[in-house]
């Protein structure tokens, strides 16, 4: 095998690694906030996708639909909590997956019917390669791995370093010494809900140059986030990332040498780690 | 007669639930401005559920509570605390995973209570601020508790517990720390099952047993056999 490809590979593998990162802290940071699994988290990606492609053929102007979209969508997530998934948070565990299904169901055929079943690709941004050891390799791929890191950062300093984030971190160690400090519980699951919606929408928004955006792209993706979150402990924003690289990382070489096994590494991979440790690499039992 | 004493808290044929079991029975009771009332009972009383009711973190029907005049009964947890009742539980009132330092930042409120005032008085809590809370010793976590809820500048502390699981030198140290707040005016409910802890703080004992209150009277006018007995396991 040649070094470049391996690079190369390495480089598609840490891109795919930040998508699924993006996607899967705002899932495990909304579980650890609110203890309800958003299995509608998959569709808030694939919303951003929509939302980017429709501000796009508005605007032209691609970070501004992004963003955009991503508002939008961290918008339509706090429309799902306030007006639905809040009612769930003292219901057994089914109730919760059953209406997160729900809304599974529902945003897919709203997709559908705006968008149609066929997967829609997005006008090229024209961002090009740089040329690498006699290889192009993609400028978006380093956007990506930048924007992924950027975030952790951000995520970092709101959660240990602001006034929201000290709130977040109380009520999840103690509900009750929160509510009993004045901590509005309300305004925490609608606000960490936003931000998880908005992570999830960012993702599908930044999924656009690499694939086309349908129908089904949210089921694909929710089942890589429940891996990952799985994998690097419930409600772990740390295991969330290292996770995510390491399954991205593991598709992108695997591709080189297991052509074949694709689909399941991430399981495999998924496998291996919970027979190690069941709790997740994070994970508190 | 007594004149009568303005209460700062009052709760009314107080009934409790958890789904469809009734913990708490026509409960009644009061705290004048200033006092510290203990509520007592052994294990599995009510007493607990007493202190989350009057918080509104239990169901609760057919009953009334007035913190200062203003009828508590339905308002949320969070809208009670912030009108200055604050809650501490029995497992200490520090947030296990937030520093010493976060944990008082979180809950300074403005008022006559600073974190200069605690560090005055209880100069050992300074040198816990760059600690996790559940990084404490138990007496240490009592005392940061108590702090925290100073910081709130409450109208009332309640606190549940204050003196269980701590060692007697500790037990005493505790017990300096809330006559001290006392005599600077506070007003406080604390249940407790450490006789001379009570006897050492309280103004007003009430005793529960079975979700009811049995006994009720200054520190003074009960006896002391009526006490030991139902404390006594
Ligand atoms: N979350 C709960 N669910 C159901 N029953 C409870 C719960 N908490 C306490 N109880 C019951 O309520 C009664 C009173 O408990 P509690 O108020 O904690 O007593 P105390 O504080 O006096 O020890 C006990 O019989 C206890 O078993
Ligand atoms: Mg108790």
């Amino acid at each position: 095998m040649r070094f470049e490809s391996l690079i190369f590979q390495l480089l598609v593998g840490l891109s795919t690694a930040m998508l699924y990162w993006i996607v899967s802290v705002g899932l495990t940071f909304t579980f650890g906030v609110t203890r309800v699994l958003n299995f509608a988290h998959g569709s808030f990606y694939m919303l951003g996708a929509y939302f980017t492609l429709a501000l796009h053929s508005l605007t032209g102007n691609f970070v501004l639909s992004v963003v955009g979209a991503s508002l939008l969508v961290g918008t339509v997530g706090v429309l799902c909590e306030r007006g639905l998934i809040r009612f769930s948070y003292l219901l057994p565990v089914p109730f919760q997956l059953v209406l997160t299904f729900g809304l599974v169901l529902v945003f897919e055929d709203v997709v559908r019917f705006f968008w149609g079943t066929v997967p829609k690709m997005m006008p090229s941004l024209g961002i090009g390669t740089v040329k690498m050891m006699g290889r192009r390799f993609p400028l978006f791929s380093f956007y990506l791995i930048a924007i992924g890191c950027l975030i952790g950062f951000f995520l970092y300093l709101l959660i240990n370093r602001t006034k929201w984030g000290m709130m977040i971190r109380a009520m999840i160690s103690d509900y009750e010494l929160a509510t009993a400090t004045g901590i509005n519980p309300e305004v925490l699951y609608a606000t960490a809900f936003f931000l998880g919606s908005f992570l999830a929408g960012l993702g599908g928004a930044l999924s656009l140059p690499i694939s086309a955006a349908s129908p089904g792209m949210g089921e694909h993706i929710i089942i890589y986030s429940f891996i990952v979150t799985v994998m690097g402990g419930l409600g772990n924003i740390k295991g969330a990332f290292v996770s995510s690289l390491i399954i991205g990382v593991a598709e992108g070489i695997g591709a080189l040498y297991f052509a074949d096994l694709t689909m399941a590494i991430p399981y495999l991979v998924l496998a291996a780690i919970l027979v190690v440790k069941p709790e997740g690499i994070f994970g508190e039992v | 007669m007594m004149p009568e004493r303005e209460n700062i808290l009052t709760v009314e044929r107080l009934k409790a639930f958890y789904g469809k079991s009734q913990i708490l029975f026509d409960v009644d009771l009061s705290v004048g401005k200033g006092e510290i009332v203990a509520l007592i009972g052994r294990n599995g009383v009510g007493k607990t559920t007493t202190l989350m009711s009057i918080m509104g973190m239990v169901e609760k029907r057919d009953c009334r509570i007035l913190f200062e005049g203003e009828d508590i009964t339905e308002r949320k947890p969070y809208q009670i605390a912030r009108m200055g009742l604050t809650f501490i539980p029995d497992r200490g009132g520090v947030f296990p995973n937030l520093t010493v330092e976060e944990n008082f930042a979180l809950s300074l409120r403005e008022g006559y209570f600073t974190p200069d005032y605690v560090f005055e008085h209880f100069p050992q809590v300074r040198g816990l601020l760059k600690r996790k809370g559940g990084q404490l010793s138990g007496g240490e976590r009592r005392l940061v508790g108590i702090s925290r809820g100073l910081l709130t500048n409450p109208r009332l502390l309640v606190i549940d517990e204050p003196s269980e699981g701590l060692a007697p030198a500790i037990v005493r140290e505790i017990a300096g720390v809330l006559s001290h707040l006392k005599k600077e005016g506070l007003s406080m409910l604390i249940t407790d099952q450490n006789l001379p802890f009570i006897m050492a703080l309280a103004d007003r004992i009430y005793i529960m047993d079975n979700g009811q209150i049995k006994v009720s009277g200054s520190k003074e006018e009960l006896p002391r056999e009526v006490i030991e007995k139902y404390l006594a396991v």
